[in-house]
């Protein structure tokens, strides 16, 4: 070991890229957890914004819209058992308020640096969809 | 001594650090860059949702006639009621504490366009032939690393057609 921090060919240099890469890969680590999280909240809006979209037409929140919202979020990486969906429930007259929330309980993924290890920290967070529009629902 | 007398390799570290430094940079950019759009998509979304409430103030007489025209006057009120709801601001249009604004919201254009307007081309130079609400805010966003330095104030516009459903 003396030998090696003695040693003139690069011992310094060596030490130095260990902790460049360190750090390089402690930066990569941690942008794809909210790389991941950027993409599961877009995913989120647009199953949000179809079926508020449904929801307008239906007057509210029916059984067959909130599977068919379960289904797509499942259909895209979601967890079934995570997912609460919460809106006003059919039927609503024209022009009154609808509302819809779709909460994901997901557990964020980082990674700290700590006694020059490098550790996966799981932290659990809750994201949520949430708007407002109104009924267009027509007694026909 | 020997060690950090060692000059064998400094450079080598020196540019290492640069590097990294760059690296850093640059991957903050692509990630600021990567929010603000995620963010303007969200506000978009939001703007959607408060154009379409705006046809909840449909004309009952004229819809009688077969005629889909908008209360303008009634229309500028339920447009402000639903984007305070959707961008959760106070009634001044400052953000709420989990808004997506980071100052407050400024409403730049809100146009109702009625059959006596028609055509028509709205504030994005999009043909208007339709039935249709536009509207255009412009909402402050903090992004994540260079949110540090500067606040960003990012235009969004909408032309919201009549949804489906409706006659």
């Amino acid at each position: 070991m003396i030998n090696f921090i003695r040693d003139k060919r690069g011992g310094s240099e060596a030490v130095a890229f260990a902790v460049v890469l360190i750090l390089l890969m402690l930066i990569m680590l941690n942008l794809l957890p909210p790389i991941k999280t950027a993409f599961l909240y877009a995913n989120l809006t647009h199953v949000h914004r179809g079926t508020l979209l449904r929801m307008e037409v239906a007057g509210g929140l029916t059984p067959a819209i909130e599977q068919k919202a379960r289904e797509k979020l499942i259909q895209l990486g979601f967890d079934d058992n995570q997912i609460d969906v919460n809106g006003t429930s059919a039927v609503i007259d024209y022009g009154e308020t609808i509302q819809l929330n779709i909460r994901y309980t997901y557990t964020y993924k980082s990674f700290a640096f700590s006694d020059f290890l490098l550790y996966p920290v799981n932290t659990p967070r809750i994201m949520e969809a949430a708007g407002s529009s109104v009924s267009f629902n027509f007694e026909k | 001594m020997r060690f950090w007398d060692d000059r064998k390799g400094t450079a080598s570290a020196v540019i290492g650090m640069i590097f990294l430094m760059v690296a850093m940079m640059l991957i903050a950019l692509a990630f600021d860059t990567a929010f603000l759009y995620a963010k303007r998509d969200a506000i978009k979304q939001a703007l959607d949702y408060s154009n379409m409430a705006v046809y909840r103030n449909l004309n009952k007489e004229r819809l009688a006639e077969g005629i889909l025209e908008i209360d303008e006057t009634m229309a500028q009120d339920t447009f402000q009621e639903f984007l305070i709801e959707n961008l959760r601001l106070d009634s001044s249009l400052n953000p709420q504490a989990d808004s997506l604004a980071a100052g407050p919201v400024e409403i730049e254009e809100f146009r109702v366009f009625n059959p006596e307007d028609l055509p028509n081309t709205d504030g994005l130079g999009n043909r208007v032939t339709e039935v249709a609400v536009y509207s255009q805010i412009r909402v402050p966003l903090k992004p994540v690393f260079s949110g540090i330095f500067a606040t960003f104030s990012i235009p969004v516009a909408i032309t919201t057609d009549i949804p489906v459903g409706l006659p």
